[in-house]
């Protein structure tokens, strides 16, 4: 590659994907001022990148990814080629020559200094920028169940990206950039750009959420996909899911919160890959900004957003239950068993929680109150004979 | 490579360039605690617990290159909480109870808990859902025990290129072990051990298995009476480097051609190949070497220390009295052999018959060994040792056993009636005597399948073999089995011999009686329990006893005699006379021709010792370099089946005395080399140093 294209690259400001982004210009010095002759180019999702995201812009923009390749083999004097395919992107690989497929996951420890590792999309934003185009983002927006990929400029803002997407945000709501390894924005603060968040998932999440039930999935997410190698990724890991899983399940202690500052800060200095590293960022974040939340669930043994199931039942409000047997008739575990024209009651043991009853009651007569709260009538009584008010029920 | 001074702690330690921290920590004696560290190993970094501080940043010492002027702490409050959380995160993670363990007392995360004092109380623990598992061949996998320091890994990637075990992952928990949970042998494992041997825990364990003894590396060398370098040799075949094998071989066996074709291969009974199918060909692969060495560049090499003027008589020119010889005058004493028989070589040229046991060959073995210059008289019996001994400064008397055993019972004096020995030297002789039509052998050891098939091959219509033992218990080889049924011999097992029936001189069978149970009481006597009303005369016209031999010892001449008139031997083999030396069979009874080579050896150290030597044989016939730890993978390593020699057919072997097998060619022995395990590979593992082996520097604590 000739100088001025390295230059054209290391002027446009490109960063490398992922958590631990750092502009091309810093990662490749090394290379750049002869200290380290790189032999081998190897393209390949990183740990934090769990949804591929960026993978269809291979077939997409192919001649992008082959001229980003091409360069930077030129550049550095690279003879050997390599492109991790992960066995579950769901896609079929593009076929380059000169190009050695590997089907998985790279080890970044396997990876040494005189390896050159890339992401696909930045392979393919150095191709753009030689061919003279913008560098892009391939993003995936999530609202509740729904999913968008939007491609926009290197340099879109979150809220861009969220718009582009068609998809709106709550005003008090909640953004999370990143995925599991990204970070948590007020809804308030999204211009701000992606890239340099954990892999390009931007979660939108309503004003109620629990950061401690997200945690716990993130921990969960990371137990799962870890390489098993280091023992502070590895076992730590386990032990912060264990100790959320107690946690969202009502069983935490109080003693446990200093083990869960302790171990997400050893992991975070002490691991050996960035995924280890980047596997705690969450809960770093929301222990220090949202250690409320940690200790209602821990010590008091509730979930303000109400997401964390352990700590509500559903109940019915006696004093409007007409006793017609909707909610007996939908619920499918029997956990109602009230004759018609008796005020009907749900047994807490049997109860799973599925909502069935709340979504068919003619008289929105069913709510969510604090776990272990008797609510209604506790022996068969006939409708109308019970009188209560339902704002002492209603879940603080 | 060049020396760098690092600090470690304020102390000064010089280091080898490309060293690590840890390594030049624990080579100066300033100890860090490590684990997934072995010295053997590459690091990885992965325990978190050989942490230091370096630059204001706390990093593993193991992956830390050394560098010109560094400045390490090894010791500081910080280190010590990172470090114990480690140790608290693998314990959590671990079997609470370490006395059930296997490696209780050997366990390096167990040292490393006794050093820090640490428990894992307040973490979450949890028993590791991976079941121990013990249907794989010579490993055991308990890796509810693992702690993933990934030493085996490394030991199976990196260090043999086999690659059969790697890091997996099942329902969020990571264990080692095979892809999708195949056996080993699905594996392409090639059952070097090396994982075992780098294992600081109880998850990967030796299983104990007959075949798999604990203790040290190599079964075969081990079980070799001699001692011959079994799979150095093995491996050399395997490369086609047949002199240089040839010459390991010699360094142990002065006889090798002679034993490639009658040695009773302790070493592959031994071998632990048996577990996966069958043992390694060992002496055809020894066969192989020497009959592929032409120049006998050996003989070159071997040493020949000045003349001593000392004079030592040998009494027998068997494998034990021509193996003393040789050592005896390669110490530089002058040796005189003397011989009974009108030719050299004992059992091999008198005892084992010639298809087994090419007489050629023999002859020119002794010939190789006569080379150093020493006299063999044949033709002249000696029995009055004591006389001898005035003559020589030393005597060693190695008879052997020459005289077969007649049973005690009615009818064993008839003419019709031989025994082993007798009859197989006349054979040997060119002179056998005259056989009937039907001829019953008495006896199941390797001696009575010689005198049968011998028997076979003199003409004989049917041949039949009785013996004590049942089929199973049988003392003599399988292959001679296998060999005697083919050519058409029938056995009886089980059976007890009462009387040999016939009307004055004339065998017309044996009277036999079936035994129920046969054992040696405390006094080595034997017990039998036989089946009453179960007499059966087994028709024949010519019995041969084949049930034992014992030396021709006189006691008349004053040497004290034992049990089964064998020689009475201290534990340098000397006997009751000052100047004289017995050796091979007559001091313990019959055995096999490798232990009278190695007894015959021990004894010429003895003698030479006796004689003012030092005693030590031994020789290094060849400079060869260290066996490559890597092996790579073959596919379907463990299932590759025994390469067999080709044998005549039963039909043509039964007409004459040449030899039935084919030695191996090249092919052949590569492909059956090849099958070795190479288990003395993991003799070249170092084990880890723990901290109680450091005067100096406890880092944590």
């Amino acid at each position: 590659m000739k100088p001025e294209l390295i230059q054209k690259v290391l002027e446009s400001g490109l960063y490398e994907y992922g958590s631990l982004c750092m502009p091309l210009s810093q990662k490749w010095a090394p290379y750049l001022n002869g200290n380290i002759q790189a032999d081998k180019l190897v393209i390949a999702c990183n740990c934090s990148d769990y949804t591929f995201a960026s993978l269809p812009l291979l077939t997409e923009e192919a001649q992008n990814f082959a001229a980003g390749m091409m360069a930077v083999c030129d550049a550095f004097g690279i003879q050997q080629t390599e492109l991790y395919w992960p066995e579950d992107a769901g896609m079929i690989p593009p076929q380059i020559t000169g190009l050695k497929m590997i089907t998985g996951k790279v080890d970044v420890r396997e990876i040494n200094e005189t390896t050159l590792l890339h992401h696909p999309e930045t392979i393919v934003n150095i191709g753009r920028i030689l061919n003279g185009m913008q560098p892009q983002i391939r993003v995936l927006v999530r609202r509740g169940g729904e999913e968008k990929a939007v491609v926009l400029p290197l340099e879109a803002t979150v809220s861009q990206m969220i718009d582009t997407a068609g998809f709106s945000c709550e005003e008090n709501g909640w953004v999370i950039a990143g995925g599991y390894f990204g970070s948590l924005f007020p809804t308030s603060d999204l211009d701000r750009p992606l890239y340099g968040y954990g892999n390009h998932v931007i979660e939108i999440l309503p004003e109620k959420f629990c950061p401690v039930n997200f945690a716990q999935e993130a921990s969960a997410y990371a137990c799962e996909n870890n390489c098993g190698k280091c023992t502070y990724c590895r076992e730590g890991n386990f032990q912060i899911s264990r100790f959320l899983k107690n946690a969202v399940n009502g069983h935490g202690k109080e003693e446990d919160i200093p083990w869960l500052h302790t171990l997400a800060e050893t992991i975070q200095e002490e691991s050996v890959c960035s995924f280890g590293r980047e596997s705690v960022r969450f809960l770093m974040q929301t222990l220090a900004e949202f250690s409320k939340e940690y200790d209602a669930h821990i010590c008091g043994k509730r979930c303000t957003a109400d997401v964390c199931q352990a700590f509500t039942d559903y109940a019915v409000d006696g004093s409007i239950c007409i006793g017609c047997g909707k909610c007996k008739e939908v619920c499918p575990v029997g956990a109602i068993t009230e004759p018609e024209g008796f005020i009907h009651r749900i047994d807490p043991f049997d109860c799973i929680k599925c909502g069935k009853c709340v979504e068919v009651c003619p008289q929105n007569a069913i709510l969510k109150v604090r776990a272990g709260r008797l609510i209604g009538p506790t022996k068969l009584t006939k409708v109308g004979r019970y009188r209560t008010s339902r704002k002492n029920y209603e879940s603080e | 490579m060049n020396t760098v001074t690092i600090k470690i702690d304020g102390v000064s330690v010089s280091a080898t360039e490309g060293q690590s921290v840890l390594r030049a920590a624990l080579d100066a004696g300033i100890y860090i605690p490590h684990l997934c560290h072995h010295p053997d190993l590459p690091d990885i970094g992965a325990c978190g617990l050989c942490l230091v501080e370096y630059d204001g940043k706390i990093v593993s010492s193991c992956t830390l290159k050394v560098q010109e002027g560094m400045s390490i702490r090894s010791k500081s409050e910080k280190l010590n909480q990172r470090r114990e959380l480690a140790l608290k995160l693998l314990l959590a993670a671990h079997p609470e109870d370490c006395s059930t363990c296997p490696k209780y007392g050997n366990c390096e995360l167990q040292t490393l808990m006794q050093y820090m004092g640490v428990s894992p109380e307040g973490l979450n623990r949890r028993l590791k859902p991976i079941p121990y598992n013990d249907r794989n061949p010579l490993i055991v996998h308990d890796m509810s025990r693992c702690i993933l320091c990934g030493r085996c890994v490394r030991a199976c990637q990196k260090v043999r290129g086999v690659g059969a075990i790697d890091y997996q992952k099942k329902d969020g928990e990571s264990y080692i072990g095979t892809p999708a949970a195949k056996l080993l042998m699905d594996a392409d494992c090639r059952f070097c051990g090396a994982c075992v041997s780098v294992c600081p825990t109880g998850a990967l364990m030796d299983k104990k298995e007959p075949n798999n003894p604990e203790g040290y590396a190599a079964p075969c060398k081990h079980a070799c009476p001699a001692g011959t370098n079994v799979p150095e040799y093995v491996r050399l075949v395997k490369e086609g480097r047949y002199e240089e094998a040839s010459c390991l071989i010699h360094e142990r066996l002065p006889i090798p051609r002679s034993l490639g074709h009658v040695c009773s291969h302790p070493c592959e009974t031994a071998c632990r190949h048996e577990c996966l199918n069958e043992a390694v060909s060992i002496r055809n692969l020894k066969l192989t070497a020497v009959e592929h060495d032409p120049n006998k560049v050996w003989k070159t090499h071997r040493k020949q220390l000045a003349e001593t003027g000392k004079r030592v008589a040998i009494v027998g020119a068997g494998p034990c009295g021509l193996s003393a010889a040789y050592y005896l005058r390669k110490q530089g004493h002058t040796v005189t052999v003397f011989e009974s028989q009108p030719e050299a070589g004992g059992m091999l040229r008198y005892g084992i018959p010639e298809y087994r046991m090419p007489r050629n060959v023999v002859r020119e073995e002794i010939a190789d060994l006569t080379e150093t210059g020493f006299e063999i008289r044949c033709g002249s019996r000696i029995t009055d040792y004591q006389k001898l001994s005035s003559e020589y400064d030393a005597v060693v008397v190695a008879i052997g056993n020459q005289q077969g055993v007649r049973l005690p019972i009615p009818g064993n004096d008839k003419p019709q009636v031989y025994v082993n020995l007798d009859f197989l030297r006349r054979t040997a002789e060119g002179n056998p005597p005259v056989l009937g039509k039907n001829v019953l052998v008495l006896g199941g050891g390797n001696v009575a399948f010689d005198c049968a098939r011998t028997a076979v091959r003199l003409g004989a219509e049917t041949v039949q073999m009785a013996c004590l033992e049942s089929e199973e218990t049988l003392p003599g080889d399988r292959e001679e089995l296998e060999a005697a049924l083919e050519e058409g011999i029938q056995m009886h097992f089980s059976r007890s011999f009462l009387e040999i029936v016939g009307a004055g001189d004339s065998v017309e069978g044996v009277k036999t009686i079936e035994v129920s149970s046969m054992h040696f009481d405390e006094n080595r006597k034997l017990v039998l329990g036989t089946v009453p009303g179960s007499e059966q005369v087994i028709p024949c016209d010519t019995v041969i006893f084949a049930v034992g031999q014992r030396a021709e010892l006189a006691p008349e001449y004053g040497m004290q005699i034992g049990r089964g008139n064998s020689a009475v031997v201290d534990e340098n083999g000397r006997t009751s006379f000052v100047n004289v030396f017995a050796a091979g069979d007559v001091t313990y009874g019959t055995q096999s021709v490798v232990r009278a080579v190695a007894s015959g050896r021990s004894v010429a150290e003895s003698v030479d010792r006796f004689l003012g030597g030092n005693g030590d044989t031994s020789e290094k016939l060849v400079e060869l370099e260290p066996a490559s730890q890597y092996i790579g993978k073959i596919p379907g390593f463990a299932a590759i089946p025994r390469v067999h020699n080709v044998v005549l057919p039963a039909e043509e072997r039964k007409k004459r005395f040449m030899r039935a097998e084919q030695s191996f060619t090249c092919e052949q022995a590569c492909k059956e080399a090849g099958r070795c395990l190479q288990c003395q590979l993991r003799e070249a593992f170092h084990a880890p140093r723990t901290w109680n082996e450091f005067e100096k520097g406890g880092a944590a604590r």
